[in-house]
């Protein structure tokens, strides 16, 4: 499964929900959505503006886990 | 998600109201069949003008020899139907008819609400949603029941009517006298034996294939959803 480590991005960054919320203009909701690994896709607009605000690489978000190692 | 007109709260309200009366109406049905009421002797209706084949015609129901006779005139009086002792045929009718209405009446009754419950959900923004699919389908398959319902109700009525003339009624053409031959089976109309000619049977066909369309929308929201 891919598994998205926005919250260690986020910490590394030191940026909160709220703010990066407002910097890539996505709810609060959705936000929490993708924080929380609930999404089922991501668009690549969300992934281009979520690297730019966190100036970062998609890899640096994205993560492939082994469907055993994820359910650990 | 994108904006509701008002359209759908309109439509909302039609139904429940046209819901509402074709209730009403099938209760009073209900009533009537359950009392079975009598005309009163002595009553008498007509001669009333009526569009008799896109002729100017009469019916009348007049008292008789304690009982009734009805006469309905077309093309200036040329064509006479006449039934002595019509007492029979208004219980025929009312024995053949009110059933055949009380079904009209309960099928728009379940239609209308279908219908009201389908435009709550599409005012809700829930179009695309199992309950909405399955609404539609309940619909398709309520005009497609109902066509072949209706189709056979109407050759029972017709038949009765028919065989009733046959024995009771006399027809006069220009002063020649002829009786009608009684129907020798069922005759269904619509189609021959087959609803196929009821506008109700292909609405349903519509319908179901439109509720295929809501099937796929909502296999495409699905898959939508969670994608942010």
């Amino acid at each position: 499964m891919i598994k998205l480590n926005l919250d260690r991005v986020m910490l590394d960054r030191k940026i909160s929900l709220t703010e990066l919320a407002e910097r890539i203009d996505i709810t609060l909701a959705n936000l929490s959505i993708l924080k929380t690994n609930k999404a089922r896709a991501i668009r690549f607009s969300t992934l281009d503006a979520l690297c730019r605000a966190l100036q970062c690489q998609p890899g640096d978000i994205l993560q492939f886990v082994a469907a055993s190692e994820g359910e650990q | 998600m994108a904006s509701v007109s008002v359209l759908p709260k309109i439509f909302r309200w039609v139904f429940t109201v046209l819901a509402g009366l074709a209730a009403l109406v099938a209760v009073v049905l209900c009533i009537l069949v359950v009392l079975n009421p009598h005309l009163p002797p002595g009553t008498h209706f007509g001669p009333a003008t009526v569009d008799l084949m896109g002729q100017p015609g009469t019916v009348s129901l007049l008292p008789a020899q304690g009982d009734f006779d009805f006469t309905a005139q077309a093309f200036r009086g040329t064509i006479t139907l006449f039934v002595g002792q019509a007492g029979d045929l208004i219980e025929l009718l009312k024995h053949y008819g009110l059933p055949m209405v009380l079904v009209d009446a309960i099928f728009f009754a379940t239609l209308f609400e279908l219908l009201r419950r389908l435009f709550r959900n599409v005012g809700r923004g829930d179009s695309f949603s199992a309950r909405t699919v399955r609404l539609v389908q309940m619909v398709g398959g309520l005009l497609i029941a109902f066509s072949f319902l209706s189709s056979f109700a109407e050759g029972l009525f017709a038949h009765a009517v028919f065989g009733y003339f046959a024995n009771h009624a006399v027809i006069t053409i220009s002063g020649s006298e002829l009786h009608l031959p009684a129907p020798r089976y069922v005759m269904f109309p619509r189609g021959g034996g087959f609803p196929l000619g009821s506008p109700f049977f292909f609405s349903g066909l519509l319908v179901l294939a439109l509720s295929e369309v809501f099937r796929q929308g909502l296999a495409l929201k699905s898959e939508n959803e969670l994608t942010i």
